[in-house]
């Protein structure tokens, strides 16, 4: 049976091999390849024997650049950024290409308990034969620690802080003391700790100064340029839709371009050409969210339609995530529709099919 | 003769050690500075070493005082170390650019032509490149430096940046090799267009190659060029084009110019000006002069100490956190060290948690730096002291440290005239006079009082950098304040003084401003705030015409505004925000007839009405809209009584009727006086009041009584005495005194009369 999602290591997994291959920069200890590769990898180029790297993270390559660096000392990396920015995907790219193993994953929520971080007992073995390292339930930050692997920890955040604190040894002493056995686990060179969160999450569980203290952090954005936009949406928007065996047809490009210049619009608070001051609505309007809004234009076109990706089917999914707030964002919606795209000839389709839902 | 060019980017650190270690190497006998000629006899004339940098030529037009150019030197700047190379060796030099008055006399030409010729600004010369149609590779874009071409190649975003790290940021090893590499790149590049003639170039190179010409005739033989790098291989070419030069240099047009030393700051390193360079970061640069060295230790520290001064805690282990991040990331981009992006960038990710508001906190004074130039005594005389001197004997205002009073009639132009005078410097923040009393409607007249201070000179020096007479710095100031401003308010009352300083066009553009801001703004109070100055300025200011229709269409905007979500600004808002909208609500109402529009009446009326019948809506706020309603004659007083029935009733929460209350009261009590009606629910409501409620409300109602007039609050003791007010009714409650115990009263009323200085029976005592 075939997987809806395959990790990056096996989605890329040519790539990946073909950096190895291609290897000319010192390696560090137990990273698959140089950071400059991982660079590469993340960004995309062309290696020396003309092989094409597809760009995985479109936008501002300094991050990225410091996103690697860090990881090259022995602080750990935080990403920051609103919802859809790209963190998670960034995360998992950056241990594909460093450790060629992005599953060292643990995914934080508010239920998550130290034993997740740590380690659990296994209880059968315990009454058996009391503590015992044949007891002892490893999770994927210990089993990155003994491979030498990068660890992902998402939504770090929404951790409660006595749980996050766990990490602090971790990160400063490279270590894990078990103190019911009388040992510890140190640390095999090549490990190192990506964590994501989200900055609206910021009061929810805000990192103590002893934690933030081993995090560099670099905050993702959202896309500085429509162009830059609109090379995110059409790569994962084709990623997705050949993950769903939906047909892409390439005359939506405009209707995107349209979609993309009103997301963006209503983000920035101020039209394109700047002449005109907006309101923004509640939600965050992330990248994220312009790609949800074509994959459902997709989808409907594609079994309820006629295959091609019509106004109506992007309208559909438009006001869904624009307006959050039934009140208020409804508001700045209208006022968008009759301010800004009545008089915008080109939009007139997907207007007169946005007014349709209202 | 040989020549020897030596290509640099002004204000370049690297640029000027490689310059003193080539001069040291040629030991040349004469040196040409890049700089028009009229800099020659300022360097001449002092010793540069008397002199702290930052400094500044201002070169300028005596009789048109807005034709005029800053040429600004930092001690990093290698024009000055060749100068002081010069001095101390005891080289003759000059410098040698398009002279300053031919370039004003092609400016004036040009306004002419302008005038003449209004359709024929051509764009082509603003900027011939755009024009020249280059065949750039794919994906590339060219916006208006020709370096970016090369720069686009090598992966760069940046000129600045990439010329930071080709030629300033790497350990001097070889001067002449570095500078036979720039001039390879500039030539490369220059072959790349045919026609560079952006900025007048070709026209100063003539110039430039005509001092050259000129040091061959002196006999010279070992000659050194200091020049912005994009000439270097111009300059060379001095032989060649000595036919196409003399055909240029031929009837140009000519000003006069006066020149000025002045001292910089570190923040105007940064602009744009003479050289057409500007840097961002002196702070940085002079950081680098000082320690060449430096691979970021020393600069993190520094940052670090910077931090703490503004008490943020940064540790050591920060800084070594900081310094390996920057150091990782020089690697990973081929640096040979850590330059100011990768320190940044490593503080931000490491102390500012990724974040740059930290960091933007401090970047100010971190890469720019406070650092003001000093110059030896009597060599500054900038044209706005001019204009300053010219004005005060114009009007006759003496620079006098004891007070003196002024009076000037508004009516007249020349009090008038005096008064903007005054007002403008002002504005400036010149601190000499002190209007005494405010202009108001009544009155044509108008009383400074000015005292000098030796400082205020210093003032004056000071914001010369603003524009090259009083109204223009004036003007530029105020405009550059308001594009920096967020409040609305503060800017309506800056239109108040640009208004009576005559300053126009500031007063256009801060309406424009306002309008800008207004359009975003959620913010009710502010928006009545700044409306309310507007209506008076619209009704009662001399201003032009057409300002008067922009401040009518911008009065339009802010009241359909106000009249849309006053309503929901006056809910869930607590005691003090709802005592601060009661009182714009008061002005508003008050200055809204003055604009004699029956519209905007009507819509505020239906906007009161709405706030009367929202049950959610402040109750003090609603108390006011009552009154408001009843004095406007909006309301008929039966309304009024219903409301206040309604609002005292005994299922109205007792705190919520107390502030009630005090909005329909405040102000006049002759309502309570006068209607029986009111008189009596007021009455009966207190009466019913339970005494723990009692105590809970007194404040407020305290503060509300004791507003009134001593004869108001007279009145309503003596209406208070005879209980529920019927018309013609009698006093109903008698005194008793069979409770008081008159022994204890006495007491107490002594003490009392004591403390007092009074004696019992109310006369005063001496004491």
């Amino acid at each position: 049976m075939e997987k809806l999602r395959k990790h990056s290591e096996d989605n890329f997994k040519e790539e990946l091999e073909e950096l190895i291959k291609q290897e000319t920069n010192k390696i560090p200890t137990n990273w698959k390849m140089s950071p400059k590769s991982v660079l590469t990898y993340l960004l995309g180029g062309k290696l020396k024997n003309g092989f094409e790297v597809s760009p995985k993270y479109i936008g501002d390559k300094r991050l990225m650049e410091i996103a690697v660096a860090t990881l090259t000392t022995e602080r750990a990396l935080l990403l920051y950024g609103i919802p859809g920015t790209g963190k998670s995907w960034v995360s998992e790219h950056l241990s594909a290409a460093i450790s060629g193993d992005s599953t060292m994953l643990v995914q934080g929520t508010a239920g998550t308990s130290e034993e997740a971080i740590r380690y659990g007992w296994n209880y059968a073995q315990l009454l058996a034969k009391g503590p015992s390292e044949d007891a002892l339930v490893d999770t994927p930050v210990m089993r990155g620690m003994q491979q030498g692997k990068i660890v992902r920890i998402e939504e770090l955040t929404r951790v409660p802080a006595e749980v996050q604190d766990t990490l602090i040894t971790i990160l400063s002493e490279k270590a894990m003391p078990i103190p019911e056995l009388n040992m510890e686990i140190a640390a095999v060179k090549g490990f190192n700790v990506i964590a994501t969160a989200n900055n609206r999450d910021k009061g929810v569980n805000e990192l103590s100064g002893a934690l933030k203290r081993r995090f560099n952090t670099v905050i993702l954005p959202v896309p500085a340029t429509e162009k830059e936009e609109l090379n995110i949406v059409q790569t994962r928007v084709a990623s997705m839709a050949k993950a769903l065996d939906l047909p892409v047809e390439s005359g939506s490009l405009e209707k995107i371009k349209k979609l993309i210049t009103i997301f963006r619009e209503l983000r920035s608070g101020e039209t394109v050409d700047g002449k005109q001051i907006l309101k923004s609505p509640s939600g965050t309007l992330s990248t994220a969210e312009v790609i949800s809004v074509v994959n459902q234009g997709l989808a409907l076109s594609a079994h309820f339609g006629d295959g091609q990706l019509s106004s109506e089917d992007l309208a559909a999914g438009l006001v869904g995530a624009i307006v959050k707030d039934p009140i208020q964002d409804a508001i700045v919606w209208k006022e968008y529709l009759d301010t800004v795209m009545k008089k915008r000839k080109n939009f007139k389709d997907i207007y007169l099919a946005c007014r349709e839902m209202l | 003769m040989k020549l020897q060019v030596l290509g640099i980017r002004h204000h370049g650190v690297g640029s000027a050690k490689n310059c003193w270690a080539r001069l040291k190497e040629i030991q040349p006998d004469y040196i040409i500075v890049e700089g028009p000629e009229e800099l020659t006899d300022m360097f001449r004339s002092v010793d540069l070493k008397s002199i702290t940098p930052p400094v500044s030529v201002l070169l300028y037009n005596p009789k048109k005082l807005e034709q005029s150019s800053f040429y600004p030197f930092a001690a990093f700047s290698p024009e000055w170390q060749t100068i002081l190379f010069a001095q101390a060796n005891d080289i003759e030099f000059v410098t040698a650019d398009l002279p300053k008055n031919i370039y004003f006399g092609l400016e004036t030409k040009k306004a002419q032509d302008a005038a003449t010729q209004q359709d024929s600004i051509d764009e082509e010369q603003e900027n011939p490149i755009v024009k020249q149609e280059l065949v750039l590779p794919e994906g590339y874009e060219l916006h208006h430096h020709p370096l970016e071409v090369i720069v686009q190649l090598e992966g760069y975003d940046n000129v600045d940046l990439w010329w930071e790290h080709q030629f300033e940021q790497k350990f001097v090893t070889d001067a002449s090799e570095h500078f036979e590499a720039v001039l390879e790149v500039m030539t490369a590049l220059r072959s790349t267009y045919v026609n560079h003639d952006f900025e007048r170039n070709e026209l100063r190179e003539a110039f430039m190659r005509e001092a050259v010409r000129k040091a061959k005739k002196l006999g010279k033989e070992n000659v050194v060029f200091v020049c912005g790098a994009w000439h270097a291989p111009a300059i060379l070419e001095y032989q060649s084009k000595k036919k196409a030069d003399a055909a240029i240099l031929k009837k140009l047009p000519k000003e006069k110019v006066a020149s000025s030393w002045i001292p910089w700051l570190n923040s105007r390193l940064a602009w744009k000006s003479g050289y057409g360079a500007g840097i961002m970061a002196p702070g940085w640069y002079e950081h680098l002069w000082k320690y060449p060295n430096d691979t970021g230790e020393r600069w993190l520290i520094h940052v670090a100490q910077v931090f703490r001064d503004k008490k943020i805690d940064v540790s050591t282990a920060h800084i070594i956190e900081a310094l390996r991040l920057a150091t990782a990331l020089a690697s990973m981009r081929n640096l040979s060290r850590p330059g100011l992006a990768e320190l940044d960038e490593a503080v931000v990710a490491t102390i500012g948690m990724g974040d740059t508001v930290l960091m933007n906190y401090i970047k100010e004074e971190l890469t720019v730096g406070q650092k003001i130039g000093i110059l030896p005594e009597g060599l500054a005389q900038l044209p706005i002291q001019k204009d300053f001197e010219k004005k005060n004997k114009k009007y006759r205002f003496q620079l006098r440290e004891d007070e003196k009073v002024y009076q000037f009639d508004l009516r007249k132009p020349i009090g008038l005239e005096k008064s903007a005078y005054l007002h403008q410097l002002t504005l400036l923040g010149v601190d000499w006079g002190e209007l005494a009393s405010v202009r108001s409607k009544g009155t044509f007249k108008e009383v400074w009082t000015l005292a000098w201070k030796p400082e205020i000179a210093l003032d004056v020096i000071d914001k010369g950098i603003w524009g090259n007479t009083v109204l223009l710095a004036a003007q530029n100031y105020v405009n550059h304040h308001a594009k920096n401003s967020q409040n609305v308010v503060e800017l309506t009352h800056l239109i108040k003084d640009t208004i009576v300083a005559q300053l126009f066009d500031s007063v256009d553009f801060l309406i424009n401003r306002i309008q800008d801001l207004a359009s975003l703004s959620t913010d009710v109070m502010a928006l009545i705030g700044a409306v309310v100055p507007l209506i008076e300025i619209s009704r009662y200011s001399d201003i032009r015409k057409t300002d008067e229709a922009v401040l009518g269409s911008l009065i339009e905007g802010l009241l359909s505004k106000i009249f849309i979500s006053l309503d929901v600004a006056c809910q869930g808002i607590d005691d003090e925000l709802a005592n601060e909208i009661f009182q714009l609500i008061t002005a508003l109402n008050d200055r809204l007839p003055l604009l004699e529009n029956e519209e905007y009446i009507t819509s505020w009326i239906d906007c009161l009405r709405q706030m009367r019948e929202d049950e959610n809506v402040a109750a003090l706020i609603r108390g006011a809209v009552y009154r408001i309603m009843l004095d406007n004659k909006n309301l008929e007083l039966d309304e009024v009584q219903k409301g206040f029935a309604k609002a005292l009733s005994v299922g109205a929460v007792p705190q919520k009727s107390a502030f009630w209350i005090e909005g329909f009261l405040r102000g006049s009590a002759m309502i309570l006086i006068l209607d029986n009606t009111i008189w009596n629910i007021l009455y009966v409501w207190l009466q019913d009041l339970p005494v723990d409620n009692f105590d809970d409300l007194l404040p407020i109602l305290r503060r509300t009584f004791s507003q009134y007039a001593p004869n108001e609050r007279k009145q309503l003791g003596e209406k208070a005495k005879k209980g529920l007010g019927v018309d013609g009714g009698e006093v109903s409650d008698q005194f008793d005194d069979k409770f008081f115990n008159h022994k204890r009263a006495e007491l107490a009323l002594q003490e009392t009369a004591r403390l007092l200085g009074i004696s019992v029976d109310g006369s005063a005592v001496n004491v």
